[in-house]
């Protein structure tokens, strides 16, 4: 099975700027893939530069199979784009734009109908089918972005930051959205700088960070690899004085740390460390209220990946 | 996605696409204000503000009015469509789809050759049904007429190919379309005119178009006068349309 986005060290500069620098990744078919980093860290120019709206200023990519510098034209068929902005046609109504977006795409003048019937109740839109988009709230003209993205059935979707400035419900429907989209193979590309979101979302992740790949992988793998750590998290009924000194004496903790009223006992291996905890309790007669093994958070790996150096 | 093999198939495909364009550049455009200004109300003023006073026989006079219609309209849509395409990033939807920087171009030039065409129709009708003008040659007038509203278009498509917004499309332009307009022969005959001045008249398209329909309306036909004309506009229209394509290029790059 060839992968469906190789990357291999590509460079772009505007003007002076290296804006992408030396980046290399492999996106497989199927999987979601999250290209997550802060603002400015080249995410646009990256997506820009797979779909054929920027040219590498070194370096080159295969997606779906081909070469981005020489069959452009036969990677445009396979690939839908929902670009960082909602580009839809205000004047045009929802389902005039769906069409056209269909007919850019050549697909049969029956197939249009049908299928741009079917997304707009995918998307819930069908019934402002015929209203100019102009009038639509951010996250409507979200989802008709996306259905025209669609609409040509893409093998290959590139998502630039599909939830950034939406509210919390348009954000979900379309974070489910892209997993349903994904269950039915659909290979998902996606920026984002919501951590919560590529933790959430993504088989694996690239962190970029000023142009610079700083690290990749699934996230939990990410996590673990950085911080080496997980957290067991534990409250008692009472407190006592010298309950940190007594809890860092248990097997397999490396080190605990008091937030309010609870207690982060620091491990490589919670298993370990949860049946010392238990017989801590017994043998002082504590009640454990609560208890938790806490997920180095992804975070914690991209503020330590992507903050400058020295800082 | 559909896909025709070979040249034939290949040239279908972008015709397609480019018509598909341009049905969709005419159902968002047409309405937009600066469209209606220039392409309709300015042109009636502009000839009115010269002909006043002035004798022209209507059978010069409707030709070049036919013309200077076809050239600010069609002219006008480039500037409106291409800048706001830009910034709202719809320009990007069409070119990550599989369609040609060419094709791009050539439907816009489309949407603007229909809106100049049929808004000539304006001043061709108030002449043969008020004037009582007659068109000796209809068939080559009506070739003539989309020949020239075609490369208007083009005209006004290469000015807009770069730029951000509307006046930095329409401000170039129209300093190089009023001149145009004084020189082309509309009002004043070129033979009247002194020789540098009809040198430049020969470097505008405008001036073919008036010649080209004044002598498909007088029937005074000389062929080989015509077959210069419609070369000369067949030569500016692949000008600006190669040119405009290479412009809009530049974005992908
Ligand atoms: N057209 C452009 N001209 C000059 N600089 C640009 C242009 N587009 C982006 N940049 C710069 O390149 C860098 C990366 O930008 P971008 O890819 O948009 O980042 P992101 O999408 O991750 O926020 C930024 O420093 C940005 O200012
Ligand atoms: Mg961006």
């Amino acid at each position: 099975m060839t992968s469906a986005i190789v990357a291999s060290e590509l460079v772009r500069y505007y003007g002076d700027l290296l804006a992408v620098d030396h980046v290399n990744f492999e996106v497989q078919q199927g999987e979601i893939f999250g290209y997550l980093g802060p603002n400015g860290a080249g995410k646009t120019t990256t997506i820009k530069i797979l779909t054929g709206l920027l040219k590498p200023s070194e370096g080159t990519a295969r997606v779906g199979g081909y070469d981005i510098l020489r069959d452009i034209h036969e990677i445009k068929g396979l690939i839908g784009i929902v670009p960082e902005v909602s580009n839809v046609y205000d004047e045009l109504t929802a389902w005039d734009n769906l069409i056209f977006a269909a007919e850019l795409y050549d697909v049969s003048r029956s197939e249009r109908e049908k299928r741009a019937t079917e997304f707009l109740g995918m998307f819930d839109l069908y019934d402002r089918r015929d209203s100019k988009v102009g009038g639509f709230s951010k996250g409507m003209k979200r989802r008709l972005t996306i259905a025209m993205a669609l609409i040509h059935r893409p093998s290959i979707l590139f998502l630039d930051e599909p939830t950034t400035g939406l509210d919390a419900r348009s954000a979900v429907f379309v974070r489910d959205l892209i997993r349903s989209l994904n269950d039915e193979g659909i290979t998902v590309f996606l920026t984002t700088h919501y951590i919560e979101e590529a933790d959430q979302l993504c088989d694996r992740v690239a962190i970029i960070s000023e142009g610079r790949i700083v690290a990749s992988g699934a996230p939990e793998r990410l996590k673990s690899l950085v911080l080496g750590v997980h957290i067991v998290e534990v409250s008692f009924d009472r407190v006592n004085g010298g309950v940190v000194h007594d809890l860092e004496a248990i097997s397999g903790c490396d080190a605990v740390v008091k937030q309010g009223d609870k207690f982060n006992l620091y491990t490589q291996e919670p298993a370990e460390v949860l049946p010392g905890l238990m017989g801590y309790a017994e043998e002082r007669a504590l009640r454990v209220i609560s208890l938790n093994t806490l997920k180095p958070r992804l975070e914690d790996v991209f503020l330590k990946m992507t903050a400058p150096v020295g800082g | 996605m559909r896909r025709k093999k070979g040249l034939f198939g290949r040239v279908t495909r972008e015709l397609l696409g480019a018509i598909r364009i341009a049905k969709k550049d005419i159902k968002i455009y047409y309405l937009k204000p600066p469209v209606i200004m220039f392409g309709f109300f300015f042109p009636g003023f502009t000839y009115l503000a010269f002909t006043v006073g002035r004798s022209l026989e209507p059978t010069l006079l409707i030709p070049g009015l036919v013309a200077i219609t076809s050239f600010f309209a069609a002219g006008s849509l480039g500037p409106a469509v291409l800048p706001l395409e830009r910034k709202t990033k719809t320009l990007e939807r069409l070119l990550v789809a599989p369609v040609s920087p060419f094709a791009i171009i050539l439907g816009k030039t489309l949407a603007g050759f229909t809106y100049g065409f049929i808004l000539s129709l304006v001043p061709l009708l108030i002449g043969v049904v008020f004037l009582g003008i007659g068109i000796a040659t209809p068939i080559l007038f009506i070739l003539g007429l989309a020949l020239s509203a075609l490369t208007f278009s083009a005209f006004g498509i290469l000015f807009s190919a770069r730029a951000e917004e509307m006046p930095n499309a329409m401000m170039p332009m129209n300093v190089i379309r009023f001149p145009m307009l004084f020189v082309s022969g509309v009002f004043v005959p070129l033979a009247t005119m002194p020789r540098y001045l009809r040198a430049i008249a020969y470097l505008m398209p405008l001036t073919y178009s008036v010649d080209a329909l004044r002598q498909t309306v007088l029937g005074s036909l000389e062929p080989l006068m015509l077959l210069r004309d419609m070369a000369a506009l067949s030569l500016f229209l692949i000008l600006f349309l190669g040119a405009a394509t290479m412009a809009l290029r530049r974005d992908t790059r």
